[in-house]
């Protein structure tokens, strides 16, 4: 108790220096976790475009279509594969029928992913229907000549809402198929490239465009809220359980982003270790200061009774006790900045084309993460008690005859 | 029966220099429960150094050292600190009191490590420092809100308070004017006479020597006298 005294009056002892170090400790932390929490919000952008865009959490289609998307790699009975789907509740579908070709206005041609959907079982998937800046979706009716474009590839081809372009792709005779189809509406995506890839049309459409008869090329799924994705895919496998299919998640489908993520991981660590051996010399040089004036009070407390490993731990409770101010600070200031921008979003429209190439709109939402927080709490105790253990020990090794008389 | 024993100690010390510094050489002598005893001579007799060794806080470079029945040469720093704890009391010339401490505190400081219930620490530091003449409006300052004079009884307080079987006082007058020293010197020969504590001193105030019961001189490091008066 009465170490628990001497300790935190000593923090008071000189308040500038404590000041400095509950900053130092407090600006560390908030670098960290604001560094984590954009980097995180960057991130989970980069993977909700993924999933909200194309394919949602789960694609379901023909073995081998992923790695070579030909016509003739298509789900031969879609709907045994929907029924089969039905029996797991909460799952929302939408069938694709996916085809690579050409789109061609009045003055240029463009190479293209042609979506056949259905409009109203899409718009629970993905979220095209709601990425509109100009005209509408397309109706239900999916045999309707209707395209819907990106963009970017508007410009592109310079074509507005109104227009007609003709798409044309090898069917599953291998002959040139063709159709001409009225654009009739727009949408923006975070990536100028997805833009320029994508266009939709009706399912029906796309069918005949392909010289399809009922036969779709994939099936994508969108999991309900607090989902485990691995358990998911493992549930939908053995339900379908057909070699026929191939059943992939998000994750299967963009290894390079959870390369990124995995590396990001491991890079959050390396930027938070620098950080904390930044602040590591900063804490152990104050403490090595108090230390050098307050020899005589260690060699005082010693020789009336006070054991050295009492003068360890004396020194241990003063660096728990910054710590914890420190780390309030940073937390503070952290909820502080992040809850504000998490909500209002950090504006980078000056970085637009650079965010576009990663599938990232110009706002960015920082997000904190638990393993973030844990880390940046962990490692700040960790940092601290290490600072504090040369001149801790030092502290106690003083002889108490040449402590008593340090002037 | 005596409380102190020591047996033909030696110290050599290096000094900033890393000079061998012979500071006592082959010390023997005893002393008994409840002396109010001296050490005395020039400075650079080795007078600290004997007192320091007595204590617990230096090691003797041979030799043994029986202190409260323990012999102290063989004990580990805690082992030393629990001694220095349990069984003794300190009386430095500079007060030596820990600044962030109010008077109470410090006088209570070594009862708190020993895990004396507040009530028994409060009854015994108030006794003690109504003893030592120190006013109540004093006990909640701290050391340098206080005279020297007020210092120096707080740390005998702080001293006292512990019921120490010896207490080692290093030229506890040295930083006092006359008047307060010898005001504080009857204090501590009547807390020897009616408790029958042991007072060991060093110093050379002659204020100190004329009280001591006992006054052994020091040489260059030898012992070249012990008189009892």
């Amino acid at each position: 108790m009465i170490l628990w005294k001497i300790a935190w009056r000593n923090i008071w002892r000189n308040p500038r220096r404590t000041a400095v170090l509950v900053t130092s400790i407090g600006i560390g932390l908030l670098g960290y976790l604001g560094t984590s929490a954009f980097s995180r919000g960057f991130l989970t952008q980069m993977v909700e475009s993924t999933i909200n865009l194309s394919g949602g959490h789960v694609l379901v289609s023909a073995k081998g279509f992923l790695n070579n998307p030909q016509v003739r790699m298509r789900i031969q009975e879609p709907g045994v594969v929907e029924s089969l789907l039905q029996q797991t509740p909460g799952l929302a579908r939408a069938p694709i029928v996916s085809l690579d070709g050409m789109i061609n206005s009045s003055e240029t041609a463009a190479g293209v992913t042609i979506n056949g959907i259905d409009p109203d079982k899409e718009s629970r998937v993905t979220v095209i229907s709601e990425a509109l800046i100009e005209g509408r979706y397309l109706h239900n009716g999916n045999s309707a000549p209707e395209i819907v474009v990106g963009e970017a590839l508007a410009q592109k081809l310079n074509v507005l809402v109104g227009n007609k372009v003709v798409l044309m792709i090898s069917d599953i005779q291998n002959e040139i198929s063709s159709g001409a189809f009225r654009i009739v509406g727009l949408y923006r995506a975070p990536s100028s490239d997805f833009e320029k890839r994508y266009v939709y049309i009706g399912k029906t459409a796309a069918q005949k465009l392909a010289g399809y008869e009922r036969e779709i090329s994939s099936i994508s799924i969108r999991l309900q809220e607090g989902y485990v994705l691995e358990e998911q895919v493992e549930s939908i496998r053995s339900l379908l359980d057909r070699p026929d299919l191939e059943i992939v998640s998000w994750k299967d489908r963009n290894p390079l982003l959870v390369l990124s993520i995995e590396m990001y991981d491991a890079s959050i660590v390396i930027i938070a270790i620098i950080m904390f051996i930044a602040i590591a010399f900063t804490i152990a040089n104050s403490f090595l200061m108090v230390i050098h004036e307050r020899i005589q009070e260690f060699g005082i407390m010693m020789a009336n009774g006070v054991m050295p490993k009492n003068i360890r731990r004396m020194l241990y409770l003063e660096a728990l006790i910054i710590t914890i101010l420190g780390a309030l600070l940073g937390f503070v200031l952290t909820l502080l900045l992040i809850g504000y921008y998490g909500n209002a979003g950090l504006d980078l429209a000056s970085m637009a084309q650079g965010l576009a190439m990663f599938g990232v709109g110009t706002v960015v939402y920082p997000e904190i993460w638990a393993f973030d927080v844990t880390v940046g709490l962990v490692g700040i105790i960790a940092v601290v008690f290490l600072s504090v253990l040369y001149p801790a020990i030092k502290a106690s090794r003083f002889e108490v005859v040449d402590a008593i008389r340090f002037v | 029966m005596n409380i102190v024993a020591l047996n033909s100690i030696t110290k050599v010390y290096q000094d900033k220099n890393r000079i061998p510094v012979q500071a006592l050489t082959d010390v023997s002598l005893t002393i008994g429960d409840g002396e109010f005893a001296a050490l005395a001579g020039p400075s650079g007799s080795g007078k600290t150094t004997l007192l320091n060794i007595i204590g617990g806080l230096d090691k003797p470079t041979h030799g043994t050292v029986h202190v409260a029945g323990r012999e102290l040469t063989s004990m580990n720093r805690d082992e030393l600190a629990e001694f220095r704890l349990q069984s003794l009391g300190f009386v430095f010339q500079a007060f030596n009191l820990i600044p962030v401490l109010t008077a109470e505190e410090n006088a209570e400081f070594m009862l708190l490590l020993q895990g004396v219930p507040a009530e028994e620490r409060h009854a015994r530091v108030q006794r003690e420092f109504a003893e030592l003449g120190i006013e109540s409006d004093l006990m909640q300052r701290r050391p340098s809100e206080l005279s020297g004079g007020q210092q120096q009884r707080v740390a005998i307080a702080r001293a006292l308070v512990s019921h120490p079987k010896l207490i080692l006082a290093d030229e506890p007058t040295a930083n006092l004017d006359s008047k307060t020293g010898s005001v504080l010197l009857d204090q501590m020969k009547k807390l020897n006479e009616k408790k029958g504590v042991t007072f060991l001193f060093s110093t050379h105030d002659t204020m100190v020597m004329e009280r001591a019961s006992r006054l052994l001189l020091l040489h260059d490091g030898e012992l070249v006298e012990d008189k009892r008066s």
